[in-house]
């Protein structure tokens, strides 16, 4: 994931056509998963992952230096997107579709049930801070290392550590601790 | 479960393992839409269009800063490529301004560019772009066969533009999209057997068109071309010999009629033959039977895997009949009944005979009874008769005539005689009276044996043609008889099916079984969608956001009103519309037609009896819905609630969730 920036960036310090399509090659397939995983809706992440590209020309094109950590960079942009939209509208319901598409023949009643476990799930996500949710997200369902959190985020690695602590804790006690009690 | 922790490489002690299975279920997400994936990176390249390039001398300093060093190191090989690229990409944004008189369509003016322009890199980079974004094996199968098909297109118009020179590149890349096909063929079939089984035969038909193309392209190319269309003929015909392709081997045997290094005819048929891959197994010589073992593509070109000498196959039995010639081509001619293979150099023929004159033959019985002629001697011309007797097949019946053996034969009741239970197939003895103009007119019809089954094959197809007797499957005649063939689905031309037929004692073919296995083209792809009825009108149906249009042949199951919980099959054309073939009322399994379901959210509306909570809508019913707390707009509730077989949820229990 580095090879992109450090290649492109700090080496070349060109911008072209044929980078700027590798770039978003690179890292689109990411944004979009990201965002739909926040966002619950394929067409608000499409929206989301245009808006952070499209930003990402402008700071080009204003003249700056280009961003250095372009996936930080981009990750960054779409998390304040996906703020922003939660703060216009409250996260809408999570599509059915993929779970019914996944496996129709299945008793329907049992797709609702996965299906409103994993919209708890999603809940629960949203209930924590931004910061811990952010760390949860791209720890656990995106795979980065600390250090990649730490640099998309703004913060040192002890910060994102102990957001990350923070976050299960919180997710233990809205899943689980009602299930156990 | 593992995948989330090989994927956070974290100490499973800290984590609760429940935690992590509640996480997972967060971890598939919707897939992102192809189309919608290629158009965003298009919009994000035009618009770098618009920005960047016109912006290089005065808005990028970093860009500029670059430009100065660049004139300091010439001599940097590197340095001189991106000039270049820079230089493309100027004239690229020229280029477009000039012809569409607008910046910003290189995504459309690449897609035309053949290998050699200077766009051809981005119309390739596009293709490679949206076989990243694309998920599922089977899809990106299917990209590979339409940028394969592509390279097809490019290569005919570099011949037709004399640009030979760039003919390897597009066969090279030809060739690497049909291995990327196969490849992805191998990983769909693991996904998902039964759509693989399907792709493979869309694979074998693709690679059957192609082979069709590129032979017809090698006759009409002039020689600077041919190498690059026999090498991407090879890599069609090589890549439809893979044993993943769907590609359905027969075996039959055979008297070899014709050779050269391509393809061989053996009783009637044209076997492909590829040095190396086909294993010939003895030294054969034209008129010796063979067994063969041969692919057959989906339009029915047959690749021999393995020929070999039939053993045993003539063993000397040769037997010797009279009869009258009744038909003649180059290869077979038909006498008293029997087919007989005449070749050239093997056959005597002793006289100048005619059809109609009466014949001796002396011929060799194959093993599969095969008759090939040793010796046909003429005994007697033909005189004008008033009455002729023949054999045949019984290929269709009608009151007034039958075709029997080709021929159209009158039936005429009180005159004609029937003699046993004829059915078509049979073999059949005809005595005909022969009117003007050959009209004949049958005077008795015996049924000499009936239809000889040697063997039932299976293959795929596409449908070319559909008559009421016979149909058309990617070149085979089929027939069609009425109670004895089953045709499952509703089959029209152009798809693909799967055929079981009988294989008569002449290689006729009746089927038993046309199964429909794709629609076609795959231009329709079948969906199947349960959800609750948003909208329903009777030209259509809104369910989980998805429209289908509803057709007079659309069969509704139950009645349909807004909330139902239905199922829906339909199909998605290739514009991405739907249309329903068949709406079912889904029932809920459960002993009073209820199910129960648990759930949290956020109370977003309490109105009356019907609330929102978590995004649905949920019944409270006083007295039976206990409400354990005081509960406003914005809590966090659980509730439990059963869902009925219409798919409204009324809530049994709603409590605050703490």
């Amino acid at each position: 994931m580095e090879r992109m920036s450090t290649l492109a960036l700090n080496e070349k310090r060109v911008i072209d056509k044929q980078t700027l399509a590798e770039i978003y090659q690179q890292y689109s397939p990411g944004l979009f998963r990201y965002s739909v995983r926040l966002l619950g809706d394929r067409r608000l992440a499409e929206d989301c992952v245009a808006e952070t590209f499209s930003r990402y020309l402008k700071t080009l094109k204003s003249g700056g230096e280009p961003p250095q950590n372009v996936q930080a960079y981009l990750y960054r942009v779409a998390r304040n997107w996906i703020t922003d939209q939660f703060r216009r509208q409250p996260p809408p319901p999570l599509e059915l579709k993929e779970e019914v598409e996944a496996d129709h023949l299945a008793n329907p009643a049992r797709l609702v049930a996965k299906q409103m476990e994993r919209e708890r799930v999603h809940r629960a996500l949203l209930q924590l801070t931004e910061e811990q949710r952010e760390v949860i997200v791209l720890r656990f369902l995106e795979g980065w290392s600390h250090e990649q959190i730490a640099a998309s985020l703004e913060k040192n690695v002890d910060a994102t550590r102990a957001a990350q602590a923070r976050g299960l804790k919180s997710l233990r006690r809205i899943l689980i601790e009602p299930e156990d009690g | 479960m593992d995948k989330i922790m090989k994927k956070s490489n974290h100490n499973n002690s800290e984590i609760d393992p429940k935690l992590i299975e509640m996480l997972e279920l967060l971890e598939p997400t919707l897939p992102r839409d192809p189309e919608d994936a290629a158009r965003g990176m298009e919009r994000f390249l035009m618009e770098a269009d618009e920005s960047l390039p016109t912006q290089s001398g005065t808005s990028l300093p970093w860009f500029k800063k670059w430009g100065k060093k660049n004139q300091k190191e010439e001599n940097d090989m590197t340095t001189r490529r991106q000039i270049f690229a820079m230089k493309t990409l100027a004239m690229v944004a020229i280029l477009a301004a000039l012809v569409f008189g607008g910046v910003g369509m290189t995504a459309l003016a690449a897609g035309n560019a053949l290998p050699g322009d200077a766009l051809y890199p981005f119309k390739t980079g596009m293709e490679q772009t949206r076989l990243n974004l694309t998920s599922g094996a089977a899809q990106q199968a299917r990209l590979h066969l339409e940028y394969a098909e592509r390279r097809l297109d490019e290569l005919a118009a570099l011949i037709a533009a004399g640009r030979f020179d760039a003919t390897s590149q597009a066969a090279a890349e030809f060739e690497f999209h049909i291995e990327r096909a196969i490849e992805s063929l191998s990983k769909a079939v693991q996904d998902d057997p039964v759509e693989g089984q399907e792709l493979a035969s869309q694979i074998a038909g693709a690679l059957s068109r192609y082979a069709q193309t590129l032979t017809s392209l090698h006759a009409s190319s002039p020689e600077p071309a041919r190498p690059a269309i026999k090498r991407a003929l090879q890599a069609a015909d090589e890549t439809a010999m893979d044993d993943r392709v769907g590609s359905t081997e027969i075996e039959f045997i055979g008297v070899v009629e014709a050779k050269t290094a391509e393809a061989w005819t053996i009783s009637g048929r044209t076997v492909v033959i590829i040095a190396g891959r086909t294993q010939i197994k003895n030294e054969i010589q034209v008129g010796d039977t063979v067994k063969v073992h041969a692919l057959v593509g989906a339009e029915g070109r047959l690749t021999a895997r393995e020929v070999e000498l039939a053993r045993g196959a003539t063993s000397g039995e040769e037997i010797e009949f009279r009869g009258a010639v009744e038909s003649m081509t180059a290869e077979v001619w038909s006498i008293g009944g029997k087919r007989v293979v005449v070749i050239a150099g093997r056959t005597e023929i002793k006289g100048d005979i005619k059809v109609g004159d009466t014949v001796k033959v002396h011929a060799l019985v194959g093993v599969d009874g095969k008759l090939t002629a040793r010796e046909i001697e003429l005994i007697s011309q033909a005189t004008v008769t008033e009455e002729i007797e023949f054999r045949g097949t019984v290929d269709a019946i009608t009151a007034e005539a039958w075709t029997i053996g080709g021929r159209t034969v009158a039936v005429v009741a009180g005159r004609t005689q029937v003699k046993g239970e004829i059915k078509i197939g049979d073999t059949v003895k005809v005595h005909a009276l022969v009117g003007a103009e050959g009209r004949l007119t049958a005077r008795e019809i015996e049924l000499i044996s009936p239809t000889a089954v040697t063997g039932e094959i299976e293959f795929r197809g596409m449908v070319e043609a559909i008559t009421t007797e016979a149909w058309t499957i990617s070149g085979r005649t089929v027939s069609v008889v009425a109670g004895r063939t089953e045709i499952k689905g509703a089959i029209k031309v152009g798809d693909t099916v799967k055929v079981h037929a009988l294989v008569g004692p002449d290689g006729r073919l009746t089927a038993r079984e046309i199964e429909l296995i794709t629609p076609s083209l795959q231009r329709e792809v079948e969906v199947s969608v349960t959800g609750i009825v948003l909208a329903v009108s009777e030209t259509s149906l809104t369910i989980e956001g998805d429209t289908f249009r509803i057709t007079p042949q659309t069969e509704i199951r139950g009645t349909i009103t807004n909330g139902a919980w239905v199922e829906v099959r339909g199909v998605r054309d290739a514009n991405g519309a739907l249309t329903a073939t068949r709406i079912q009322l889904v029932e809920i399994e459960s002993e009073d037609n209820q199910s129960e379901v648990r759930f949290s959210g956020v109370v977003e509306a309490m109105g009356g009896e019907a609330w929102t909570i978590a995004g649905r809508k949920v019944i409270v019913v006083p007295l039976v819905t206990e409400i354990r707390d005081l509960i406003r707009t914005g809590d966090v509730v659980k509730v439990r609630a059963t869902l009925g077989a219409d798919g409204v949820l009324v809530a049994e229990r709603i409590e605050l969730d703490n």
